[in-house]
């Protein structure tokens, strides 16, 4: 049976983030669990699902959102839902926001969660922020993601970029003021007080998205996996998922997955043969590692279902 | 004659000083101009996505606002309490737009 687990080498950073891409239903989840139970004998691993569909409850049969839950000895597997994290991430500050401007508690500070709530792009801010904090975590040697929708994604992986642009330029602003403050103070005789908070701040938060950053783009720190189907609508998924690891973040997956390859005799019956073909002859050609898992006639529902479906794997490229 | 000159001498000192002093102060109000200035400018970029304007992203903003909170308040309590607080409050950060 191959080896999962060499196909994604370098993984030495500490915890080893595997974010696992494709278009919903190529089998996502699937993957995820295959490759984090595979990692489990190696270390502490946690599985962690964005899949609106949660899917992995279903699997695990496991009923609680949110929580860590144990799977077997170092497997441990966590659902989230985005907009619940964006409703507490706001909610967090909410109490912040009508203690700064005590006139809007009684006018529309409830107006302003909401709108926080639901403006563009607080989702990718959200798994953004979920995502800084999981290359800090020490618990865990191994965390694989089962990532929400690809546009969500993507655009996450765009964020600390743009945000570091942001916080350059308030930087600047920033360390002008001060200096003027500074500058200002002496002339007049008074004391002067050089320690400015917003400024402390300003240069953590360079720190943490550089971190990012730098970690999203080193391979032994961060592992991309794209999953896909003989499909039209996935392998186009496919092809703007590696446009834009290539262009944006300079980086290629570690491993392609061409899951639900249906067998030759039923592709033919079911008139799918050539396009199938055409398809693996396409994904054959790309550059990098590559597997392949075949269409199986019960769709995989359980752990142990799933687990199977590795026996079934082939190496299309190898390390 | 001594003392005419002395006298003088002084007030040509004190003079100089006035004028010292005059040319800091004018100096000191230039800076506080620029001062003011890129305070407002600071404090709407990351106030203004919490009203609606996109000058950066929210939680930037709210990962910010902590450290702001003094600031915050003296605005505040400069702006006027009406039914839009937080537009008096942009209102109220002045400067030359
Ligand atoms: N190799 C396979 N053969 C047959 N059915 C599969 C296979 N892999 C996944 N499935 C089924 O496809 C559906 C989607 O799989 P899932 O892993 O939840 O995908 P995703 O997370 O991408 O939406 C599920 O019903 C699953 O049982
Ligand atoms: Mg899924």
């Amino acid at each position: 049976m191959i080896n999962l687990v060499d196909l994604l080498k370098p993984i030495e950073g500490a915890p080893h983030v595997v974010m696992v891409l494709g278009k919903g239903g190529v089998g996502k989840t699937s993957t995820s669990i295959l490759i984090s139970s595979e990692l489990s004998r190696l270390g502490k691993t946690l599985l962690v699902s964005f899949d609106p569909a949660k899917h992995i409850l279903k699997y695990l049969s496991i009923s609680r959102p949110a929580e860590v839950i144990k799977v077997s000895d170092d497997f441990f597997v966590s659902q989230l839902d985005i907009e619940v994290s964006a409703k507490e991430l706001t909610s967090k500050y909410s109490s912040l926001i009508s203690d700064l401007f005590p006139s809007l508690s009684v006018l529309n500070l409830e107006d302003i969660t909401k709108a926080l709530k639901y403006a563009p792009g607080v989702e990718e801010e959200v798994f953004l922020n979920w995502l800084s904090s999981a290359y800090e975590n020490k618990n865990f040697r191994f965390i694989v993601i089962d990532t929400p929708p690809t546009g969500i994604s993507l655009r996450t992986l765009m964020l600390p970029k743009l945000y570091l642009l942001w916080l350059e330029k308030l930087i600047n602003i920033r360390e002008r003021i001060v200096s003027l403050r500074y500058v200002i103070a002496k002339t007049l005789g008074r004391e002067v007080k050089v320690s400015d908070p917003a400024l402390i701040k300003l240069y953590e938060m360079r720190e943490k998205y550089g971190r990012v950053k730098e970690a999203l783009t080193d391979p032994s720190r961060t592992s991309f996996v794209v999953v896909t189907n003989p499909e039209p609508l996935p392998m186009y998924e496919l092809r703007e998922v590696l446009k834009f690891l290539g262009e944006e973040l300079s980086t290629s997956p570690k491993l392609l997955v061409m899951n639900k390859v249906l067998p030759e005799d039923i592709a033919v019956r079911l008139g799918a043969h050539e396009e199938q073909k055409a398809i693996i002859e396409e994904f054959t050609s790309l550059p990098g590692r590559s597997i392949m898992i075949p269409y199986v006639s019960n769709p995989p529902s359980k752990l142990e279902d799933i687990l199977r479906l590795r026996e079934a794997v082939t190496v299309v490229k190898g390390a | 004659m001594f003392k005419v000159l002395k006298k003088i001498l002084r007030e040509f000192v004190s003079f100089v000083k006035g004028v010292n002093q005059a040319i800091i102060e004018d100096s000191v109000s230039a800076l506080e101009l620029e001062h003011n200035e890129l305070e407002a400018a600071f404090l709407t970029m990351v106030l203004g996505p919490l009203v609606g304007v996109a000058t950066l992203s929210p939680i930037l903003s709210l990962e910010l606002l902590e450290a702001l909170k003094n600031e915050v308040k003296v605005l505040e309590s400069r702006a006027v309490r009406g039914e839009d607080v937080l537009g008096d409050l942009m209102a109220s950060l002045g400067g030359e737009w």
